[in-house]
């Protein structure tokens, strides 16, 4: 086995976790080779990872039901202090290029946006049994050989070598709405530190916002009325063949594939823990009980799914129906929850005015 | 201030169209436009995409789409503005003006399929049009393009919670991180007249969202903080004639854009001893 020795590979190596999700983990390990130890819980809620998207396109077999912000990356690095190199849509060989300046030259790790059907070790390390389209997984480039990359994955220590040509088909693919190919950043932090509460704070209300508020008929809670909507009406104009590929996908992206159990929401229970902590705030513990609560049922749910699949999902369908509806009256009452608490917080909340040293340092540490 | 001013009317028209009554500075600030942006590929003496980032940071939704080409995006383009009624921010290099970045604001449906339209570039300055699609197309040219579409919240957050924040943001990062790496450049060489222009620019943004934020805020001090900013910009103007501008720029305006820095910490924190 040819084990990947540089410099920056060193240093990723010292603080890398293995975590739940993918890009609450890259993340977390991002910041760890920087020397900020925020962990996994702390990343995925100062991203307001929180969300829930539901989508069904027209070229995919299955819906896109998921419990977490597809913008996790952008909103932590906005929440941190990150000074960020960030491209999409990009030549191939531009992308080829750049990787190769910020890993190789100058020794940063690089977030990118894969898809995950070409990923053959992921493949083999979530065995799923049906194909399942998710261009929105996200790593860590550490590594720069010619032709081969050196990707650093969630669930493993151990780093993956990717061909370039394999890096880039994964990169350019893209099914999710607005998803954008060859997606990459490269975030540098322009102060080492915690995040300040009020940043903790703030961030939670804002992710309360968006997920009261959201968008459309697709996200946020009008996303997840929609899905319990249109359950209920799914056996109207799919067969039971059809049926089983939308459940089976739905229990992957609930609760099977990084999700870290039960549709995000255990995640983000830890996050309000510690968000509880670090702001002094004993309410949100009090809430991390609830979104508990939720990912318990969430996990429930996901099992039923994956039981109607394996039999006459028909059959099933106005059972799972209830069930998601005391789903949405429970995630509404968390979210308008956590909404109260935060706004009062950010509102009543000193800002910090220490000032980060000056370093005299010229260039990314 | 040539460079930005069409960004700020833009920046002001955009907020305008969602009734928000909020200056160019204002949005400026809301954005986080003071920050630096230092590229492989070049540096900017502002955050280009402040007026998207200020929607982002009140709770509004922005889409952000890219065409590889131009004609590409049209049909989307034509929904959004026909059908939905949002107005569509494109960022486009128009044909034949290579390296001058250019912004148009697509408000709304004009008369028989053209687009009511402002428009701007940092040597145009803004102008108000209506173009046929056929026009819309040539003014754009071929090249690929980034392009956005700003959706309200029902409830938008708190706007001087947010411009307290940004501009804290940017405070605290500039001394420590952005002044060093600044005056390296400038030791390099590559601090050209157009550089102290646009710096001359952002800081005169940066004055009258001071000026604007010492009432919202109520933090009076932040009145006299903003007319130094102002002569701070005067400065990069002058030193853009000068021929030992590259010192200048290291010994003296770092320097003193660091210090109001510190000082713009000092009076927007509240934190006790």
């Amino acid at each position: 086995m040819t084990v990947l020795t540089t410099s920056l590979a060193d240093r990723f190596a010292l603080g890398q976790r293995v975590g739940s999700h993918c890009a609450s983990t890259a993340l977390a390990n991002v910041c760890s080779c920087y020397g900020m130890d925020l962990g996994e819980d702390l990343c995925f809620g100062l991203g307001q990872g929180l969300d829930f998207s539901y989508y069904k396109i027209a070229e995919l077999s299955h819906h896109i039901v998921n419990g977490r912000s597809r913008d996790l990356v952008p909103r932590l690095l906005d929440a941190l202090p990150f000074d960020v190199v960030e491209r999409h849509d990009e030549a191939p060989e531009v992308v080829l290029s750049e990787l190769q300046r910020l890993v190789r030259d100058e020794d940063r790790p690089v977030l990118v946006r894969l898809d995950l059907n070409h990923l053959p070790y992921l493949q083999e390390h979530l065995r799923l049994s049906h194909r399942l389209e998710m261009s929105e997984h996200v790593a860590v480039v550490v590594g720069w050989e010619p032709g081969t990359a050196w990707i650093a994955e969630y669930y493993t220590r151990r780093l993956r070598p990717l061909a370039h040509g394999d890096l880039l088909a994964a990169m350019g693919a893209r099914f999710e709405p607005k998803s954008r190919a060859f997606q990459y950043w490269a975030p540098v932090p322009t102060e080492v530190r915690r995040p300040l509460p009020e940043e903790i704070a703030g961030a939670a209300f804002r992710n309360a916002h968006a997920m009261i508020n959201g968008f459309g008929s697709n996200l946020g809670l009008p996303g997840l009325r929609s899905f319990a909507a249109d359950l209920a009406r799914w056996p109207d104009h799919l067969d039971d063949a059809q049926l089983r590929l939308v459940f089976r996908a739905a229990v992957a992206t609930l609760d099977k594939v990084g999700t870290g159990g039960g549709n995000f929401r255990r995640l983000y229970s830890r996050f309000l823990r510690e968000a509880a902590v670090e702001c002094g705030v004993p309410a949100l513990h009090t809430l991390a009980g609830q979104y508990a609560d939720l990912a318990r049922d969430w996990k429930w749910f996901a099992a039923g799914l994956d039981r109607a699949a394996d039999g006459r999902p028909t059959e099933h369908v106005p059972a799972l129906a209830r069930r998601l509806a005391g789903l949405v009256a429970a995630e509404d009452a968390a979210a308008h929850a956590l909404y109260s608490i935060t706004e009062k917080q950010i509102h009543d909340m000193p800002f910090r005015t220490t000032m980060p040293e000056t370093t005299g340092q010229e260039g990314p540490a | 201030m040539t460079g930005l001013h069409h960004e700020l009317r833009l920046a002001e028209a955009h907020f305008g169209f969602w009734n928000r009554r909020f200056s160019g500075p204002l949005v400026f600030g809301l954005g986080g436009g003071g920050q630096r942006v230092h590229g492989a590929a070049g540096a900017w003496e502002l955050y280009p995409d402040f007026a998207l980032r200020a929607f982002e940071r009140l709770g509004f939704f922005v889409n952000r789409f890219h065409s590889a080409v131009a004609g590409a995006f049209l049909g989307e383009v034509r929904e959004m503005v026909w059908v939905k009624r949002y107005p569509v921010m494109i960022s486009a290099v128009p044909a034949g003006a290579a390296g001058q970045g250019h912004r148009l604001l697509l408000a709304s449906g004009g008369r028989a399929g053209a687009y009511r339209t402002l428009r701007g570039g940092p040597a145009a300055g803004l102008d108000e049009a209506e173009l046929a699609e056929a026009d819309l197309l040539r003014l754009i040219g071929d090249r690929a393009m980034d392009w956005a579409v700003v959706l309200p919240p029902k409830r938008m957050i708190r706007a001087n919670l947010v411009l307290r924040s940004s501009l804290l943001r940017e405070a605290r990062r500039f001394p420590g991180y952005d002044a060093p790496l600044l005056a390296a450049s400038a030791r390099t060489g590559a601090w050209t007249t157009g550089r102290h222009h646009a710096a001359g620019a952002a800081a005169a943004a940066m004055a009258g969202c001071l000026e604007v934020a010492a009432s919202r805020l109520d933090r009076p001090a932040l009145g006299p903080l903003g007319s130094a900013w102002r002569e701070l910009g005067d400065a990069h103007d002058r030193a853009a004639g000068r021929s030992d501008r590259a010192a200048v720029v290291a010994d003296d305006l770092l320097p003193r854009e660091s210090e109001l820095c510190r000082r713009l910490v000092r009076e927007l924190g509240d934190e006790r001893p």
